[in-house]
């Protein structure tokens, strides 16, 4: 019973994906906030088109009108100008919050308050923090062996270090990587930035709340590239002080 | 512990107006060879150099840095100091 | 021969495409062999195919257009149009491969330095022998035009008596002559002078100078690769400088065989005043050429040095 309840609670807490998900996990960041209103902003257009375009379908497919109006008209301007102008409308509709959230996302690590940078290898991720002077902490991520695991891990997603942020912080995130291309994903904080050999992206986000964030490489890398996942640690800022100040790192 | 925790500032390198994308390659490498060419003209010491290590530090993955000092100290560096 | 009620040239089975396409093939992965295993066998093999099929398919097109009568006027005008547009597509692999350098050499790389030409290439002096090249090919150019106004001022193809075969059918006049039109000279006019020669001579003369600055141009151009103190695997630089100027060179070489074969088919007295195609679309080709290496001084060899 305790392990039941302890492999429930970890599933709970946990911001990973799912087996047979089929929508986004939970927002993270206002970034991800964002992108799930959008994607059902559009979700609700789509409904309304696919219902009403299956509507006129039926209609004049089972209609009794088969001789009727529909089906022996070859042209027709005023059907014409309205079926361009709604599709139009609708358009810009979904165009102008989209462009606003690209902007949006593009200026994540400008007023950042912590850079970290992450470099991608055959197969794991390093992190490293030179924010602090002289304190230069610097470590590899690499994903703990299913044998290795414990009641309430996740298969092939946890990893032996975590990247450790604060929450409410702006974290500017410069991606690179040491061998072949990468991609180092965190699906809740909307996090998707390619490492690529020899070029520094970067991106940047906001951590809403404490929580364990899981991803995985999203370019594929060579024969571990699904054995590489990424897991960040939310805190609170004086935790994170606390981590960042400890002798050990 | 505490001492340390004082000491502790959560600042990091500003926005850079010259590389305002997400490429931000030239942006280590140029401060990279600032501080180069600021520690030829004034020295090791030299306080103002420092600001650019800061950001190169920040900026730089540490492997390109490790490179980078080893091709400066055999001569071998690509870029103009 | 059936009597045709259309302009159009209908040709005939030909073995060249076939033989063509399978020298490609053998060429290509002979060429993925050699890379990998340094065996020339199966490369050299599809050259040769290529080259039977480039010679004997255009001895075939010679054979069609001079001597049988089928280059009317609406084929001749699909023929031209066909070579503008292989020269278009040329020119877009030479705007690939011009991309490639701009987007090298605009914002170079930290591994380059960011500077270009990165640091340790010596770039070549664009004042010394690249400039010579340069005169070299304008002057070709002009001497291609000295050849083909001598050709166009000379004689008209001589129209066979009526009955033989040559002008018979529904063909506009389309100068389907045999060897006959520029060797003799017309009894009915004076003889055509040009420069104080007969026309023909002065062809002769502006073709074989051209060929021969052609040839000069190569020449340099090897000499200029010998002398390179980079190679191709020498950073994008070497990468790109030899990509374009090769490719170029490649096309001065194609140009000067065009060229050739126009010399030796002038010789043969194939090119009358009205209708000499081959000639034509050599020079289209030539000045394309030659364009090309204009781009390639001002931007490869001047302004990226």
């Amino acid at each position: 019973m305790k392990d039941f309840i302890k492999n429930v609670y970890c599933s709970l807490i946990r911001d990973a994906n799912e087996p047979w998900q089929l929508g986004f996990q939970d927002a993270g960041s206002p970034v991800m906030e964002e992108i799930i209103m959008l994607h059902d902003q559009i979700l609700f257009i789509l409904t309304i088109i696919v219902g009403v375009v299956l509507w006129l379908i039926i209609r004049i497919l089972l209609g009794n009108n088969y001789y009727s109006y529909y089906w022996n008209k070859l042209d027709g301007s005023l059907i014409e100008v309205i079926w361009t102008l709604i599709p139009a409308f609708i358009l810009i509709l979904i165009a102008f919050p989209s462009l606003r959230l690209l902007y949006i996302m593009d200026e994540c690590g400008f007023s950042a308050n912590i850079t970290i940078k992450v470099t991608g290898h055959q197969w794991y991720w390093s992190y490293s923090y030179e924010d602090y002077g002289e304190k230069n902490i610097e470590f590899d991520s690499y994903m703990i062996p299913t044998a290795d695991l414990e009641l309430g891990d996740l298969r092939l997603l946890e990893v032996d270090n975590r990247l450790i942020l604060p929450v409410d912080t702006n974290v500017r995130v410069l991606i690179t990587a040491a061998d072949v291309l990468h991609s180092w994903t965190v699906p809740s904080l909307a996090v998707k930035m390619d490492a690529v050999p020899g070029r520094i992206n970067e991106t940047g986000f906001l951590i809403k709340r404490p929580g364990i964030f899981y991803g995985q490489c999203s370019e594929i890398c060579g024969a571990n590239h699904s054995f590489m996942p990424i897991v960040v640690e939310s805190v609170s800022l004086s935790k994170y002080i606390d981590w960042i100040g400890r002798e050990d790192l | 512990m505490s001492e340390e925790k004082e000491k502790i500032v959560l600042k990091t390198a500003p926005f850079d107006n010259r590389f305002p994308n997400t490429n931000q390659t030239k942006n280590c490498w140029q401060n990279y060879v600032d501080y180069q060419r600021c520690i030829k003209a004034k020295g090791e010491d030299f306080e103002a150099c420092q600001y650019f290590k800061r950001i190169y530090r920040i900026m730089c993955p540490n492997h390109w840095v490790e490179q980078w000092d080893e091709q400066v100290e055999n001569g071998t560096f690509a870029g103009r100091i | 021969m059936s009597l045709v009620y259309h302009p159009y040239h209908l040709v005939d089975p030909s073995p060249w495409p076939f033989v063509g396409a399978s020298g490609a093939f053998l060429f290509t992965s002979g060429a993925v062999i050699l890379f990998h295993y340094n065996d020339y066998r199966l490369a050299l093999t599809g050259l040769f195919l290529i080259i039977i099929t480039a010679s004997a398919w255009w001895r075939d097109v010679i054979r069609e257009g001079t001597h049988q009568g089928h280059h009317t006027q609406v084929v001749v005008r699909g023929l031209k149009l066909g070579m503008l547009l292989f020269i278009l597509s040329e020119v877009c692999l030479f705007l690939a491969f011009f991309w490639a350098f701009f987007h090298s050499s605009l914002a170079p790389s930290v591994e380059l330095g960011s500077v270009w030409p990165p640091l340790g290439i010596e770039a070549l002096d664009p004042f010394a022998v690249p400039l010579l090249n340069t005169t070299i090919l304008l002057s070709s150019g002009a001497t291609v035009t000295w050849a083909h106004h001598a050709i166009i001022g000379g004689p008209a193809p001589i129209s066979a008596p009526k009955g033989t075969q040559g002008s018979e059918g529904p063909l506009p006049s389309n100068g389907a002559t045999t060897s006959s039109s520029l060797l003799s000279t017309p009894n009915d006019q004076r003889a055509p002078t040009f420069l104080g020669t007969d026309f023909r001579t002065n062809a002769v003369i502006g073709l074989l100078m051209t060929v021969l600055l052609g040839i000069i141009f190569t020449g340099l151009q090897a000499f200029e690769y010998k002398e390179a103190s980079f190679a191709i695997s020498d950073s994008v630089y070497g990468s790109t400088f030899f990509m374009l100027t090769g490719t170029h060179g490649l096309h001065v070489l194609v140009g000067t065989t065009f060229l050739i074969v126009c010399f030796i088919r002038l010789l043969s007295n194939q090119f009358t005043n009205s209708h000499h195609l081959g000639l034509e679309a050599a020079i289209w080709y030539w000045h394309f050429v030659d364009v090309v290496w204009l781009f390639l001084y001002v931007f490869v060899y001047w302004w990226g040095s």
